[in-house]
């Protein structure tokens, strides 16, 4: 099964996949994250054979897959009422409230946090709930330094060795990095931006 | 059909629903539960988890091959990593184009960078320690972050814990770790702006975890002829550096860790503060400004380190840091000389 699947994604890539198929394979391509990895690795190749700029995260084509499926109308139309769309309708409810007591009985161990009740989309939205810090030297009160940072939008660039912003970039970039390393929690192996940058 | 038959049919199928909502609730407390109690039975919470990471990150010895993707590029790089009695020694190399290594030792760090005939040498020692700066609570870190685990992924044939780390505000990128669950080694890492948006992702292939030798660990690099660009170390403990340079309005949690004065090329000093909320930091360099070098402000990006540089008076100021360009821009704008910020 999971082999057709891949011929699908294989056939939609060349534009081949059959109008009947895209149907299952979109619902499929949702709720798969290897196949979205693959359909990602894919499309690296294919831009990659053809000497193109490798794709940001923004034409990532498996998010924009989801977010279209995301914005896809659902259908409201009533139905004839029968015993057994009560049935579902009841399974479904089942469903949801058993899907709920599994999610608040397994987040109660493991984060043991107030935060992790609520889902992070509806947490982000409420940023002014952070005090920023103590201002440790006076700001013009009218002059938010949001506001000051929005008042002069500058175009920013990949970093290039041609276009090295300082003579001084490859220095100061491994010192941060020194410095960063000690400082915050690791995670990426820090020097790797330092080789990669440049030569572009 | 009669008042009776309509009852009855009624109550075979109140009996029948709740049968079926008892063996629909068992079957997903059965099987629904699995991947999350996993994690539960691991003991670990997400911050846990992320002290284990990072403690994996120094103490563990292992190489391996991995690829690096930011918008318009990919790269493959291979790291030996070795925790030694006497100290940590780690040679970091590109795979594909010009050989570029950075090879650190107890000592210090230095940067090969042979398409460009040069060599950058940190002479910082390392015995801070590379976790000193991690917050001792890092339960402080839920100020400014959510933490979610997620359903456990296969990296590089490996099982692997999902873990998020997501910004509460605009003025920090958030991070996705997935993290082998026997090792406790990140195998994958993403770093993702506001909207989600991958920034950069870094994704091991292979990895072996076991003392790679002395020659997985020493520079290939012959640097002969090189030219040498090299910070001396620091003599002993250097006093707090007040210079009058301050940032008014940082991001909450943002803390002044570093201030201090180094030679940076030539014999320039140059001022160096670090500011960092435990995750991610920021530096700012000012220096004299160089007459080669544009005056108007200037934005740019390597991966995930933006960098910003503009002018106050003759000091060119280079602000960089993991963080947004926007937080970069912000802070450039709110750094003033003794409160004369205007």
């Amino acid at each position: 099964m999971q082999e057709t699947h891949h011929e699908h994604l294989s056939s939609m890539m060349d534009g081949e996949l059959e109008k009947d198929h895209v149907p299952e394979f979109l619902d499929r391509l949702q709720s798969d994250s290897e196949l979205q990895n693959k359909l990602d690795r894919y499309g690296l190749i294919r831009s990659a054979i053809r000497g193109e700029q490798l794709p940001s995260a923004d034409h990532d084509l498996s998010q924009r897959v989801s977010r279209i499926l995301e914005q896809e109308p659902t259908v409201l139309a009533p139905r004839a009422f029968s015993w057994k769309s009560y049935r579902l309708a009841g399974a479904a409810m089942a469903a949801s409230v058993a899907a709920m007591a599994i999610i608040l009985v397994n987040q109660t161990p493991v984060t043991q946090s107030p935060l992790s009740h609520t889902p992070i989309a509806t947490q982000a939205a409420v940023p002014s709930q952070i005090k920023p810090e103590p201002v440790l030297v006076a700001v013009k009160p009218e002059q938010s330094p949001v506001e000051t940072a929005n008042q002069s939008p500058i175009e920013t660039a990949a970093i290039s060795f041609d276009q090295s912003v300082d003579a001084n970039f490859d220095a100061y970039l491994l010192n941060h990095n020194v410095n960063a390393s000690a400082m915050q929690m690791p995670g990426m192996m820090p020097n790797v931006r330092l080789v990669s940058y440049g030569d572009q | 059909m009669t008042l009776h038959g309509e009852l009855r049919t009624m109550t075979d199928f109140v009996r029948f629903q709740r049968g079926f909502y008892c063996f629909f609730l068992t079957c997903l407390l059965v099987f629904g539960c699995f991947p999350v109690a996993a994690l539960a039975e691991n003991g670990l919470k997400p911050e846990q988890l992320l002290m284990a990471m990072a403690k994996a990150m120094q103490e563990q010895n292992y190489s391996g091959t991995f690829v690096y993707i930011r918008p318009g590029r990919i790269e493959t790089m291979r790291i030996a990593h070795a925790s030694k009695p006497d100290g940590v020694y780690e040679r970091l190399i590109t795979l594909n184009g010009a050989r570029r290594e950075v090879v650190r030792t107890p000592s210090g760090t230095s940067c090969y960078l042979p398409d460009r005939r040069r060599v950058v040498v940190n002479n910082r020692p390392a015995v801070e320690g590379l976790l000193s700066g991690f917050p001792k609570d890092v339960e402080s870190l839920k100020d400014y972050y959510h933490f979610e685990l997620g359903r456990s992924e296969r990296i590089a044939d490996l099982d692997t814990f999902k873990l998020a780390m997501l910004p509460k505000d605009a003025h920090r990128y958030g991070r996705l770790f997935w993290i082998d669950q026997a090792s406790y080694l990140p195998l994958k890492y993403e770093l993702v702006n506001d909207h989600g948006d991958m920034i950069e992702r870094m994704i091991f292939t292979s990895l072996l975890i076991a003392e790679p030798s002395d020659q997985d660990l020493n520079a290939m690099t012959d640097a002969t002829g090189f030219t040498r660009i090299e910070h001396p170390p620091m003599k002993g403990e250097q006093p707090e550096l007040d210079s009058g340079w301050s940032v008014s309005g940082l991001p909450a949690g943002f803390r002044l860790r570093t201030h201090e004065k180094r030679q940076f090329g030539g014999n320039e000093d140059v001022e160096h503060m670090v500011y960092s909320d435990g995750v991610a930091s920021i530096s700012i360099f000012i220096s004299n400004h160089n007459p080669s070098d544009t005056v108007a402000p200037k934005g740019a990006h390597v991966g995930g380190v933006n960098v910003y540089k503009s002018m106050q008076g003759d000091k060119q100021i280079t602000v960089m840091g993991e963080v947004p360009q926007s937080t970069v821009q912000m802070i450039g704008h709110n750094l003033s000389l003794s409160g004369a910020h205007d």
